[in-house]
């Protein structure tokens, strides 16, 4: 079955004093892998720019401790403050999240065109 | 040295950067408008917010193109309900607005059997849109080096278009080597010889044996220039439809191909007949040198007979004498039949109508698939001067492609695709099409024929499916008493007449105690030539998404222009 995971962590503001606007899609959804949907929070008023949203559907279940603890771990490492990381999750290792997320948190900046 | 990058090994998002101008890309229906399958959620499985297929516009070498790119990493690349809608809108686009080429970048095992029935609907769909582009001309060119290859449907598709272009790496065929060994047992074909299924499948066989255009090596720039440089040579006023010329003439090649590879059962009796190079040059080839190395790619012409379909009929047995008798009436019909074929004459009360088909339950391999364009491209040829070309109907009754690695080796899928092209050119040549499925029809044996029909009308007790249950179970790894579970709710993967009705591709089902022969001449009446399955299933409640996610991806490209 699917288990559903709704997070949210404070996060340095990805981008000062400019609108948040571009869409990244990073990784592919097969076995021990995913992908991951990089967007603006700026619709949702509730969230602010120094937020960090992640929502993850992943087919592994009773993970929620792990995905917590490495989540956490980069949205104090990342300026990810605004923007929302959608996650449909194939059974990938910690290892292989932190690195997807840090890789799309890169292509997001870059289509932002902010070289980091 | 420069860098290389694999095309195998690269997204379908990245083949499609590699491939066009730079930041030229515009995606239709992008990832985050989450056009995920609710087919897959509903059995518990993770979605892709692409539902596995990249489509958009671009540029290539500064020509405006469309673009699709399939990715096999996600669920083999397998065509679902929105997956293949949204190439079916990219189709319809390029209708409207006539780029100067589309590129369809394959990856894919055909259909998606968590959703097969949608799934093979859907590329039946895709089969008429690709057909409805050639007919306006416009080029079509396949990019094929990804890890699954082109299989079942698909590699049926890959061959309705106009080039192909393929690695080494690539694999193009109709039946999977793992489907062929666990039906038929490892003695006919073992999946895990790589260099066996390499030489069935792979792009240096399909290049000797004139199946596609051109080797390519295993590289995203390379694919790029191949792209390009054929674009370039793409004539201003677009390519000419296919003629009944030009189906006759590939009718000679794929029966004098059955002919010279009568037995061969590897591909290396072919590949040692077509180049100028020994075995190990030509494993070790690139693709410029194995290009240079080819002397010919297609069997000489010698004692092959257009009508050679004709071999071996004979009068009706007293069942099918029964059947016809009910759909014609006594004395109607002027049908014979040879094992797994049907043809001839009969009066119905719109008038004289051909009939072509299969019986028995037929499996379609080389040789029934050719009985079949045979009989359609005479059918055209006999009626070339009237003013109202006959109706055909078209009788379906088969349980699929025959399972055989001779068959896989010498291309059924590229004479599946050649049976569908002969049919199409009846329907642009006027002849009304009606499909008649009975007993059964499966997979790529209805797909290439009966499926294309103008009007499908499936006779009482007619099964209709993909594959059943217990195999589905086998592939999808879901157990099966889940699968029944389901079936009970779902039109969408369950086998059966009733569920194709209901998604919109079956338009009819007959009745045991109706009169056939009225049913018959109604359903002549109801013939239309464009394709309306997707709005029907839609309007029948067991396709709800089809027709607007391809509506969607159409507006989109039209909006972008």
């Amino acid at each position: 079955m699917m288990e559903h995971l709704n997070f949210q962590f404070p996060s340095t503001p990805a981008i000062q004093g400019q609108k948040l606007k571009a869409d990244v899609l990073c990784g592919i959804v097969s076995s021990g892998n995913l992908e991951i949907l990089v967007e603006p929070t700026s619709g949702d008023r509730k969230l602010t720019s120094d937020i960090c949203l992640v929502i993850v559907e992943t087919a592994a279940e009773g993970f929620g401790e792990t995905w917590q603890a490495v989540l956490k771990q980069f949205a104090e490492t990342h300026a990810a403050g605004g923007l929302s990381f959608t996650l449909n999750d194939v059974g990938a290792t910690p290892a292989v999240v932190a690195l997807r997320m840090a890789q799309a948190h890169e292509e997001w900046m870059l289509a932002m065109g902010v070289g980091e | 040295m420069s860098t290389r990058q694999s095309f195998l090994e690269a997204s379908a998002r990245e083949r499609v950067r590699a491939l066009l101008d730079p930041h030229s890309f515009h995606e239709l229906c992008p990832p985050s408008e989450r056009l995920v399958s609710p087919h897959l959620a509903q059995l518990s499985l993770s979605q892709a917010f692409d539902d596995g297929i990249v489509t958009g516009t671009g540029l290539l070498s500064g020509q405006k193109v469309l673009i699709a790119a399939q990715e096999g990493r996600f669920n083999g690349g397998s065509v679902g309900e929105i997956h293949g809608a949204k190439l079916v809108g990219l189709l319809h686009a390029a209708i409207l607005q006539k780029p100067a080429a589309v590129l369809l970048l394959i990856d894919s095992g055909g259909v998606r059997l968590h959703e097969a029935n949608a799934g093979i609907i859907a590329i039946s769909e895709i089969a008429r849109a690709i057909l409805d582009v050639r007919a306006e001309r416009i080029p079509v060119l396949v990019m094929l080096g990804g890890s699954c290859g082109a299989f079942g449907g698909m590699g049926i598709m890959v061959r309705l278009c106009h080039s192909v272009f393929m690695s080494e790496e690539g694999r193009l065929s109709l039946s999977g080597p793992e489907v062929i060994e666990t039906v038929m047992g490892r003695d006919e074909f073992d999946s895990k010889d790589r260099a066996l299924v390499w030489r069935i499948t792979g792009g240096k066989l399909r290049r000797a044996l004139g199946e596609i255009d051109q080797l390519v090596d295993d590289d995203v720039v390379a694919f790029r220039n191949a792209a390009a440089d054929w674009l370039k040579e793409q004539p201003a006023s677009g390519l000419a439809p296919l003629s009944h010329q030009d189906l006759c003439l590939r009718q000679e090649t794929l029966l004098a191909r059955s002919a010279e590879f009568v037995n061969t059962q590897d591909g290396r009796e072919i590949l040692a007949q077509r180049l100028s190079i020994n075995e190990n040059q030509w494993t070790l080839a690139n693709s410029y040198e194995f290009e240079k190395a080819l002397n010919q790619t297609e069997s000489a012409l010698t004692q092959i007979h257009l009508d050679a379909w004709k071999e071996g009929l004979h009068d009706l047995n007293t069942e099918d004498q029964a059947f016809a008798d009910r759909l014609f009436g006594p004395g109607q019909h002027q049908l014979q039949y040879s094992d797994y074929f049907v043809v001839g004459k009969a009066q119905t009360l719109q008038g004289s109508v051909h009939v072509i088909g299969t019986r028995d339950r037929a499996p379609i391999g080389m040789d029934v698939a050719l009985k079949l364009s045979g009989a359609v491209l005479a059918a055209i040829a006999d009626d070339q001067n009237r003013s109202a070309p006959l109706p055909i109907v078209m009788i379906s009754d088969t349980q699929g492609q025959l399972l055989s690695r001779h068959d896989e080796l010498l291309g059924l899928n590229g004479t599946l695709a050649h049976v569908a092209l002969c049919v199409d050119l009846a329907r642009r040549s006027g002849h009304r099409l009606i499909t008649l499925i009975r007993q059964e029809a499966v997979s790529g044996g209805f797909l290439s024929f009966g499926m294309l029909g103008d009007r499908i009308c499936a006779l009482p007790d007619s099964q209709v499916r993909v594959m059943d249950l217990r195999a589905m179970a086998r592939v999808t790894k879901i157990p099966l008493e889940r699968l029944e579970g389901l079936a009970k709710q779902s039109a969408v993967f369950a086998p059966g007449a009733e569920n194709y009705v209901r998604l919109g591709g079956v338009h009819e089902q007959w009745t045991i105690e109706q009169d056939w022969v009225e049913a018959l001449a109604l359903a002549l009446d109801h013939c239309s030539a464009v394709d309306e399955r997707s709005t029907l299933g839609a309007k029948r409640g067991g396709r709800h998404l089809a027709a607007s996610v391809a509506e969607r991806v159409k507006q989109q490209a039209l909006a972008f222009a």
